[in-house]
């Protein structure tokens, strides 16, 4: 028979076990909840605490379904053919991804009449497997005090020797720059882009390295003159206290404006061949694509709408206005994605070739 | 022939039981863990090569790779490899040798400033050094050769304060006694008795600094790695990177089987004997203490502090936009992750102590634990890239992992394929000086065969196991690449958030991650400093 002490030690373990017993139930009931929720997958090659994760908790809150993602930022094309059954949405802040990915066989075809009479037909798969949801422009950022904007016409200008030692840029085989020395061969052909891509690896002040927004700094630091870079970086560079002065020492320059146009680098959505949330799935693209998330897109990123009737974000009509663009808009030189994609490897293998990464 | 320190082990014990022959239960079961044990160790290698060799000249990709870029890189990273190895000898090798042979004030100092480095990857260490600052030294391969070699001076500390506590100093006294002088002592004395660790950092140093990625990404170094992983990365196809990959997967492999001949056959024949015979330290005057010391503290403001005040000082001017809510979440993950990983490394490493018994009486069996090294010497994402290949959908990896796919379960097997050695060698170490006839005697006692080898190892094998987990969780921690490539949806770890914000120049906003992530690291901290105080015991005065 237990003593008085023994009974007073027993009495508060019982109600620890007890109020132990009720969590684990409550827990259990939370999961079950839980449980119930649908989960829509997404994989992206955007980074997680970038500008995809606004969009993503909008379509949350809207939907009520909780989205997990695969934030893998390189390799994505890699795994989605490895695993393409293991997403519903994939997405690229490269479009031409996309179209290797749909060539592949990996990407459904979406299928929805919203999709297709918002987003105009220049801006969708011609098979119907992927959009694009917003586009920025890949530009020349200038020192305002070492270079005249009237230096500056297209990037073909680029390679040649005026611009030698004051150029930089990040590496030749960064998806952004592969796009672009793609526009070059599918615009302007083979002979044209070695020679153009050469001339810019000739004129670099230093080996390519950093992100879009190292090459601003060293125009501020007085490394560079010039950059190729996304026109985005200019407002957030502004908005961040750090980055401000680099911000402030360069001006924006869409080459090109004269001839055929300034290149765009096109961030897309698709759905997964096998997504087993299809209808959760072609709801985020929808609301990708609907005003409320293209406007928030233009807030959030800074990028271009594809609907003709969102504006340009003010800040990027303003960088516009100073080479006298109106409303932001500018001619843009629009290659088909395939046609960039096709010539891809060819772009590899002239990076590879030329040593564009090469220490200088 | 049996290694020296195998007889010196067995002086003094009773004679070993003559070796038995023939087929039985357990040399069966020794010889299928055998087998597993390679498989494991060879997997990801052997299934790169095995989906490069068919297609490795189609496409042109070899030709083009080995004939452009190939020689300029290759010869970079050797570049980068020898000046990390300088400095990693320079300031992990020396402090650690001075450690183990002298005492003074300021030991136990010298010990943990050592370590620190551990806190931080070179991927953290070069983006913070080139955020902060725009020096055109950090535009160079001098910089990034620094940097691995800051960064791999803890473990060439770890390797040489272990081996020296057991190299007794006899040899240089008898030598100088006999009229040597100090060349003749440093190339007949000092190099033979510590070529061990010697090779051991040496291959630690290379593996990192020739394999590493991001730190060399960042610094805008064109490195054999970098060259490999834009091929791949800007290809987005498997085959052009099994292909490429290649070039690294058969020197790592060729590299490690040598390094296992030579670990087991000609270096276990250098006159080692066990820790017993530990030399007396001698006492350090004070001029040299402050030399010392102060070559501690000038390395480690280099390598830890300075990073760190940068890091701590971004953490609190971004305190307000903190998310504090995803800590707890990213830390339990990460957590359960390099646990998982640090569990499964002590459960191979027992699984191979059982393999091998005790005192090196199986050259094979001691050899193969070693290809584990294999994995360490790949590149971390094409070690990813090859487990994306195995677990493609329908294939076998598929098919057996089954929904254990979509988990942590493939990260926690490559981190865990990735880090082995830094527990296996120490424990293959200690397994060497641990005498069979300790298991006899627990058995003559009527200990069962499992309880018997148990109490004949624990003493030790644990402490080396206990030290190499520690290092396998703190590795674990930091790990980014194969994380990245592998992460189950909805993953997260504050390595990967360090890495989102750092890809976009807001290193200041992943400050806070990273102290996140050394807060966890500081307990397997803790540990090893408290380890490397024990080693060799109380101070001679």
């Amino acid at each position: 028979m237990p003593t008085r002490h023994a009974a007073a030690r027993t009495q508060p373990n019982r109600r620890l076990i007890a109020r132990s017993v009720l969590l684990v139930l409550a827990a259990t009931l939370a999961t079950g909840a839980m449980a119930q929720q649908r989960v829509l997958r997404v994989i992206t090659d955007r980074t997680d605490q970038g500008t995809l994760r606004p969009i993503l908790e909008a379509f949350e809150a809207r939907s009520g379904a909780k989205v997990e993602g695969v934030f893998m930022d390189q390799g994505l094309v890699n795994r989605l053919e490895s695993r393409p059954t293991e997403a519903d949405v994939v997405i690229s802040k490269d479009a031409e991804l996309l179209d290797i990915a749909a060539q592949r066989g990996l990407l459904d075809v979406i299928g929805s009449k919203k999709i297709n009479d918002a987003v105009p037909a220049e801006f969708r798969d011609a098979g119907g497997r992927y959009f694009v949801d917003a586009y920025r422009a890949r530009i020349i950022f200038y020192s305002k005090a070492r270079v005249k904007a009237a230096d500056l016409s297209s990037y073909e200008d680029l390679a040649t020797p005026k611009w030698k030692g004051r150029i930089c840029i990040r590496s030749g085989s960064h998806d952004y720059n592969l796009a672009l020395f793609g526009m070059f061969f599918a615009s302007s052909g083979e002979a044209k882009a070695k020679e153009v891509i050469s001339g810019i690896a000739a004129n670099l002040a230093r080996a390519p390295k950093g992100n879009d927004r190292e090459q601003a700094r060293a125009i501020f630091e007085g490394r560079c003159d010039v950059a190729l870079m996304n026109s985005y970086y200019h407002p957030m560079m502004a908005a961040n206290d750090e980055q401000k002065a680099w911000a402030d020492s360069v001006g924006v320059y869409f080459p090109n404006q004269a001839g055929k146009g300034t290149f765009i680098m096109r961030s897309a959505a698709g759905v997964t061949k096998n997504a087993a949330n299809r209808d959760l799935a072609i709801g985020l693209l929808e609301y990708m694509a609907s005003k409320e998330g293209q406007q928030l897109m233009v807030d959030r990123t800074r990028q271009w709408s594809v609907l003709p009737d969102i504006k340009a974000h003010p800040l990027m009509v303003k960088l516009g206005a100073e080479q006298g663009l109106v409303d932001g808009r500018f001619k843009i030189d629009f290659i088909p994605l395939a046609q960039i994609a096709g010539k891809r490897e060819e772009v590899i293998r002239l990076v590879s070739e030329i040593r564009f990464d090469a220490e200088r | 022939m049996k290694s020296a320190s195998t007889l010196s082990a067995e002086t003094g014990v009773a004679p070993a039981a003559p070796r038995r022959t023939g087929l039985n239960a357990a040399w069966l079961l020794r010889c299928t863990l055998a087998l597993l044990l390679v498989a494991c160790a060879l997997l990801p290698a052997g299934y790169l090569l095995a989906a490069a060799l068919p297609v490795l000249f189609e496409g042109g990709w070899m030709t083009h790779f080995t004939s452009t870029s190939l020689p300029h890189q290759a010869a970079t990273s050797l570049q980068v490899a020898l000046l990390a190895s300088a400095v990693a000898l320079a300031v992990g090798a020396a402090p650690a040798l001075a450690v183990a042979r002298f005492d003074f004030r300021g030991r136990a100092l010298v010990t943990v400033l050592a370590l620190l480095p551990l806190l931080l990857p070179p991927s953290v260490a070069a983006t913070t050094w080139t955020v902060a600052y725009s020096w055109s030294f950090l535009d160079g391969r001098h910089a990034l050769g620094l940097l691995h070699g800051l960064a791999c001076s803890p473990y060439v500390f770890l390797v040489f304060r272990v081996a020296a506590a057991r190299i007794p100093t006899s040899y240089a006294e008898l030598a100088a006694a006999l009229g040597l002088g100090p060349w003749q002592r440093f190339w007949r004395v000092h190099l033979p008795t510590h070529a061990v660790p010697l090779a051991a950092s040496l291959m630690i140093v290379c593996a990192q600094s020739v394999g590493d990625y991001a730190a060399a990404e960042r610094l805008g170094i064109d490195t054999l790695s970098v060259g490999v992983h834009n091929l791949w990365l800007a290809s987005q196809s498997a085959q052009v990177a099994a292909i490429v990959s290649t070039v690294m997967t058969v020197p790592a492999v060729v590299l490690v089987v040598v390094a296992t001949w030579a670990a087991t056959s000609f270096m276990n024949q250098t006159p080692i004997p066990p820790a017993a015979a530990a030399a007396r330290r001698r006492p350090l005057g004070r001029a040299a203490t402050a030399v010392l010391v102060g070559w501690s503290v000038l390395w480690s403001v280099a390598s830890f502090w300075w990073p760190e005040w940068l890091t701590a000082r971004w953490a609190w001017l971004k305190w307000a936009r903190t998310r504090f809510a995803d800590i707890p979440g990213d830390v339990l993950n990460a957590a359960a992750t390099s646990l998982s990983t640090a569990l499964l490394v002590a459960l191979v490493c027992s699984a191979t102590v059982l393999l091998l018994r005790t005192g090196g009486r199986s050259r094979w069996a001691e050899r193969l634990p070693w290809l584990f090294l294999s994995n360490y010497f790949l590149p971390p994402l094409v070690l990813g890239l090859a487990f994306v290949m195995m677990s493609r959908d329908g294939s076998l990896g598929a098919q057996w992992l089954g929904s254990w796919r979509d988990s942590r379960l493939l990260v926690v097997l490559t981190e865990t394929l990735r880090f082995l050695p830094f527990a296996m060698l120490p424990v293959l170490d200690a397994l060497r000086r641990t005498p069979e006839a300790g298991i006899e005697l627990a058995r003559a006692y009527g200990a069962g065969p499992l309880r018997a080898r148990l109490v004949a190892f624990s003493g030790h094998l644990g402490p080396a196991l206990l030290l190499g987990c520690a290092l396998v969780f703190m590795e674990s921690v930091k790990e980014l690449d194969m994380s990245l490539m592998l992460q189950p949806f909805g993953y997260s770890s504050p390595a990967l958030k360090i890495y989102a914000f750092s890809r976009h120049q807001n290193m200041d906003r992943a400050a806070v991650w990273v102290l996140v992530s050394q807060a966890m690291m500081l307990l397997p901290l803790a540990l090893l400093a408290w380890r490397l105080h024990r080693l060799g015991g109380r101070t001679a005065r």
